[in-house]
C-alpha cells in the first residue's frame, strides 16, 4: 500500500466509559489523506468525547487509534502536535494577552524550536529563520483574512475573528491532520460561509480535516464523507448524499431535530 | 501591541538604564546610598529570576531565598577551601541549577497553591540545612572573611569596583532575559503560562518549559547569592531565610513581572526605600506588609507593568487621534 492510500487516522473498537456511562462504544472508522471528514450526531451522541479521544485529551477505555500509521496510545499531546496533528478548541483557547501575530507564531513552534540558550543570547530574532517564520505567520493570517490585525491583542478581537485566529494558529503548525471542534458555533451565516470556503481550500494544501460540527448546512457543504453517531455508536458512514438518504439518520438525527 | 519587551522600546529603556547607572556612579560615589545601589544590583539578579518564573511561565516561588542561600554558601565554602572565588561562583551557580532541576521535576507539576507550598517547604529545608550542617556551613554563626572575587590579577574590592562589576553582571542577565522574552522559547513559555493545554496542543512540552524556566530562575538566584557572599564577605543562614524569600517576592510584585525591567525597579525600590526613610528600617516588616497589600490592590501589574499599560493607552489614543484627523481631512 502506498503512503497516500494508508489512512491518516484510523480507530478500531474505540470505547470510552465514564463510570457507568458509555460515551463512545466500539467505534471503528478511518479518515483518508486529503479529505474533509465530518462527525455529526445529536446532542449527547459522543462527538465531543470522540474528539477528545482523538486529540489525546482523554485516554480511551478500550480499542485503539492510529495516527499516520502509528498508535497514539500513551502519546502526550505535545508529541502528537509535533507529529503534525493540530486542533482547535470548542471554547476558544487563544493566548489572549498576546498579539494576534504571536498567537500564530506559537502555532509554528514545532518548526521553530529554538532553545533556552539561543533565546538568552538573542539568536533567533535577527536570523533568517525567524524572518521566514514571521512571513509564514503573516501568510496564515492573510489566509484567514486577519493580516491587518496582526499587531492587536488577541482578546480584543471579535468572537468570529477569534475563531479565525484559532484556525490560523492551528494551520501555522502546518499539520497533516487538523481536528476542528465545532468551529462554526457562534458564527453568523456570512462568517460560516467564509469559513466553509477556507476549509475547502485545505485539502489542496495537504491538510486532512476532521470536523465535528453541529451546523448541518456547513457540514453538508464541505464534508466529502461523514460519520453519524448516536448514543456513542456509529449509525452511518458515507457521502453527504448517502447520509441524507439514510433512513436511520433521518429518524435519529434529522427527525429528532425537527421535533425539538 | 506596544510592549516594553517587544520592540525598540526595550532597547531604549535598556540604554536609559545604563545611562542612569553611569550618572549614579558619578554623583553618588561616596554617598551612603551607593552601597544600597550595589546591593540592589545583587538582589536585582535574584528578583529577575523570580520575574522570569512568574512572568514567563506563570509559576510562583515562596522559597527563592533558598537558591540565593545555596549560591552564597556554595561559593563561600568552595573559596574557603582554596577554590578561586570566580571559579567558586561559577561552580555555585552550576550547583544551584542542578539542585533546582532536581526539585523542579516534582515541583513544577504542582499548580497554584500547591506550587507555592512546595517552594515554601524548599525554603524551609534549605534554611535548616544551612544552619544545621555545621561541619560545612559553620552553623548559625555564619562564614566570615570570604575572599573577594578576582578576575586575573584584578581583585574586586571596595564599593566602586563592586558597583561596576556587579551591575555589569546584572545588566548582562537583564539583556539575556529581554532576549529570552522575545525568543521563540519565550513565546512558548508565555503560552504555557496562559493555557497549558492549548500550549501542549501547539507541540510545546509544558513540563520541560517549566523545568527550564524554574532552573534558570534558580541559577539567577544562585548567582545573586554568590555575588552577595563575595561582596559582603560574610554570610549567615538567616540572610536566606523566609524573610529573604518574602522580600524578593515583594520586589518582583512591586516592580512588576510583566517585563524583566520590573526586577530592576523592584530591587532598587526595595533596597533604597529603607535608606531614604530612616524610620522605615525599624518597622521594615510592617512597612513591607503594607506595601504588599497596597501593591496587590492598586498596582497588580507592578510599576513596570503599570507604566506599560499607561504607555499603550497613550499610544492607542495617538493612533485614534490620527485616524480621526485622517477621516476629517478626507471629508
Amino acid at each position: 500500500m502506498s503512503l497516500s492510500e494508508t489512512p491518516i487516522l484510523a480507530t478500531r473498537g474505540l470505547t470510552k466509559r465514564f463510570g457507568g456511562l458509555v460515551a463512545v462504544s466500539d467505534l471503528s472508522f478511518s479518515v483518508s489523506r486529503h479529505e474533509i471528514f465530518g462527525v455529526i450526531g445529536p446532542n449527547g451522541a459522543g462527538k465531543s468525547t470522540l474528539f477528545n479521544l482523538l486529540a489525546a485529551t482523554y485516554p480511551p477505555s478500550g480499542g485503539d487509534i492510529e495516527f499516520d500509521s502509528r498508535p497514539t496510545a500513551g502519546m502526550p499531546t505535545h508529541l502528537l502536535a509535533q507529529r503534525g496533528m493540530a486542533r482547535t478548541f470548542q471554547n476558544l483557547r487563544l493566548f489572549g494577552d498576546q498579539s494576534v501575530l504571536d498567537n500564530v507564531l506559537i502555532g509554528s513552534y514545532r518548526h521553530a524550536r529554538s532553545g533556552l540558550w539561543s533565546g538568552l543570547a538573542g539568536f533567533g530574532r535577527a536570523t533568517a529563520a525567524e524572518r521566514v517564520r514571521q512571513e509564514k505567520a503573516l501568510h496564515w493570517l492573510r489566509f484567514v483574512g486577519l493580516d491587518s490585525l496582526a499587531g492587536q491583542v488577541a482578546s480584543d478581537l471579535s468572537f468570529g475573528q477569534q475563531r479565525l485566529l484559532e484556525l490560523a494558529r492551528a494551520l501555522a503548525l502546518e499539520p497533516v491532520l487538523l481536528l476542528l471542534d465545532e468551529p462554526a458555533s457562534g458564527l453568523n451565516d456570512r462568517e460560516t460561509e467564509r469559513f466553509a470556503e477556507m476549509l475547502r481550500r485545505l485539502p489542496g494544501l495537504g491538510v486532512t480535516v476532521l470536523l465535528v460540527e453541529h451546523n448541518m448546512q456547513l457540514m453538508m457543504s464541505v464534508a466529502e464523507r461523514m460519520l453519524v453517531m448516536d448514543c456513542g455508536v456509529k449509525i452511518a458512514e458515507g457521502s453527504p448524499a448517502e447520509i441524507q438518504a439514510n433512513a436511520r439518520v433521518v429518524e435519529v438525527y434529522l427527525g429528532s431535530e425537527e421535533t425539538a | 501591541m506596544r510592549s516594553l519587551v517587544a520592540g525598540r522600546e526595550s532597547t531604549i529603556l535598556f540604554g536609559a538604564l545604563v545611562a542612569a547607572l553611569a550618572v549614579i556612579f558619578v554623583l553618588l560615589r561616596g554617598n551612603y546610598l551607593f552601597s544600597s545601589v550595589v546591593m540592589a544590583g545583587i538582589y536585582g539578579i535574584s528578583v529577575l529570576g523570580l520575574v522570569l518564573l512568574i512572568g514567563l511561565s506563570g509559576q510562583f516561588s515562596l522559597g527563592h531565598g533558598a537558591f540565593m542561600g545555596i549560591g552564597a554558601y556554595g561559593s563561600a565554602v568552595l573559596s574557603r577551601h582554596g577554590v578561586p572565588p570566580l571559579l567558586a561562583c561559577v561552580a555555585a551557580v552550576v550547583l544551584t541549577t542542578a539542585a533546582a532541576a532536581i526539585v523542579a521535576l516534582p515541583i513544577v507539576r504542582l499548580r497554584g497553591h500547591f506550587l507555592a507550598l512546595g517552594t515554601l517547604a524548599l525554603g524551609l529545608i534549605v534554611a535548616s540545612v544551612l544552619s544545621g550542617w555545621h561541619s560545612v556551613t559553620l552553623g548559625p554563626s555564619g562564614i566570615p572573611d570570604i575572599a573577594p572575587i578576582a578576575i586575573g590579577p584584578l581583585v574586586i574590592r571596595g564599593e566602586a569596583p563592586n558597583y561596576i562589576f556587579i551591575w555589569t553582571v546584572a545588566l548582562l542577565c537583564l539583556w539575556g532575559s529581554i532576549n529570552l522574552w522575545r525568543s521563540s522559547f519565550g513565546r512558548a513559555a508565555l503560552a504555557v503560562k496562559r493555557d497549558e493545554d492549548a500550549a501542549a496542543a501547539m507541540g510545546i512540552h509544558v513540563v520541560s518549559v517549566k523545568v527550564k524556566v524554574f532552573a534558570l530562575s534558580a541559577a539567577l538566584g544562585g548567582l545573586s547569592g554568590a555575588l552577595y557572599a563575595h561582596y559582603v564577605t560574610f554570610i549567615s543562614p538567616e540572610r536566606f531565610h523566609l524573610n529573604a524569600s518574602f522580600e524578593l517576592l515583594l520586589a518582583a510584585l512591586l516592580g512588576g513581572s510583566g517585563t524583566p525591567f520590573g526586577a530592576v525597579a523592584g530591587a532598587l525600590l526595595l533596597l533604597i526605600l529603607p535608606d531614604l526613610v530612616a524610620p522605615l528600617r525599624d518597622y521594615k516588616v510592617i512597612v513591607y506588609g503594607v506595601i504588599f497589600i497596597l501593591v496587590s490592590l492598586y498596582l497588580p501589574r507592578g510599576i513596570a507593568g503599570t507604566f506599560e499599560v499607561w504607555q499603550r493607552r497613550v499610544g492607542r489614543r495617538d493612533s485614534a487621534g490620527a485616524k480621526a484627523a485622517d477621516s476629517s481631512t478626507a471629508k
